[in-house]
């Protein structure tokens, strides 16, 4: 079983994005290992500043990883600064850029009608870019709307059969471009 | 006229910090410049208390006829640093909607940043931020570690004859809006 990091993008103590990292990590669990990791105890990025321990281990984690599925919530039409900032610590600055051909599935939720579309865009741009040149999922967006209508307020799942099939397919999609890049 | 004018970086080093601080010198006859950066600002958490350093920010912001922000590049977007502070000042705070802001930029890249200024004008413009955003000029300083003397001025003539064009023509804009 290939073994996945399910990335809850913000450091709020409640987010739907967490709930869809851990709705993933259960649903996915006959396909896949995968753990949610968070990224709220991370020290703010400064070039200034050397990596510590929790930095250290968000790296190694990434760079033991087989792939990333984010999570997103959309902030000011972009990606949350806590989110951003973890990126950051991946890249070429931090050491070696552990980021390099990773591949990565983008998800996000958001309360409104946009499913973080946004934020979604920002984060593919970011990690395409020559500090981070990881493998993003071309196409297959699933983009979560109106959060609290898809999500049982007691369990915190996803409810929504037309968002989870859309996971469905787009997760199945994302397996097997890890295993084949889909090079033709 | 009074600009507040933020470089975008948390960095000991910066060479937006240089631009901004070598505007404020260059222009000191025309313009008051007041420059800040975003160093020692907490991280956003919507859960946290607001910090009094961004209050602070706030009530300089609100007093400033007009805005600049000089932003590095990190990974072709802005950098957390930044976004943080503009996640602080989009939350429970209103002290950017409708006001004057410009988009200026250096970078050691020869691009000079300028895909950092594309997001960063689509998040200032966000319903969260809602500034009045200036489009009549552009300003990107590339190789920016080659671009400043000894004493911090800009060495290129071409690269300060760009600058007096952005904030003459970014001056005019902001006197047209009152």
């Amino acid at each position: 079983m290939r073994k996945l990091l399910a990335v809850v993008g913000t450091n709020a103590k409640f987010s739907y994005n967490r709930l869809l990292a851990k709705f993933v990590a259960q649903h996915f669990s006959d396909q896949a290992q995968i753990e949610v990791v968070e990224v709220k105890d991370l020290p703010p990025y400064s070039r200034d500043e050397a990596a510590n321990e929790e930095v250290q281990q968000w790296r190694e984690k990434v760079e033991a990883a087989d792939g990333l599925i984010i999570c997103t919530p959309e902030y000011d039409r972009a990606i949350p600064a806590a989110l951003k900032s973890a990126l950051e610590w991946l890249g070429l600055f931090s050491g070696a850029n552990v980021m390099a051909g990773k591949p990565v599935m983008i998800l996000g939720v958001s309360l409104g009608m946009m499913g973080s579309s946004n934020a979604q865009e920002d984060l593919r741009e970011i990690l395409l870019s020559p500090d981070l040149a990881a493998t993003v999922l071309p196409g297959n967006e699933v983009l979560i709307s109106y959060a609290n209508r898809n999500f049982n307020q007691n369990t915190g799942e996803l409810t929504s059969e037309k968002f989870i099939k859309q996971l469905d397919i787009a997760f199945a999609h994302f397996l097997d471009y890890i295993e084949t890049g889909w090079r033709k | 006229m009074k600009i507040l004018a933020i470089a975008g970086s948390n960095a000991e080093h910066s060479s937006n910090l240089k631009l901004l601080q070598f505007m404020q010198r260059h222009f000191a006859k025309t313009v008051e410049i007041d420059v800040r950066d975003v160093k020692g600002i907490p991280m956003f958490c919507e859960d946290a208390e607001f910090p009094k350093a961004v209050t602070e920010l706030g009530q300089a912001i609100k007093a400033a006829d007009a805005l600049v922000f000089s932003t590095p590049e990190e990974q072709n977007s802005v950098p957390s640093s930044l976004k943080s502070v503009l996640e602080w000042l989009s939350y429970h705070c209103d002290a950017l909607r409708g006001k004057p802001v410009g988009i200026i930029s250096a970078s050691t890249q020869p691009q000079g940043g300028v895909r950092a200024q594309n997001r960063l004008r689509t998040i200032l413009t966000s319903n969260g931020l809602d500034c009045l955003m200036f489009n009549g000029a552009e300003y990107a300083l590339g190789e920016a570690n080659y671009a400043f003397d000894n004493q911090g001025n800009l060495k290129g003539p071409g690269s300060v004859k760009a600058l007096d064009n952005y904030l003459e023509t970014f001056m005019t804009w902001v006197q047209a809006q009152k």
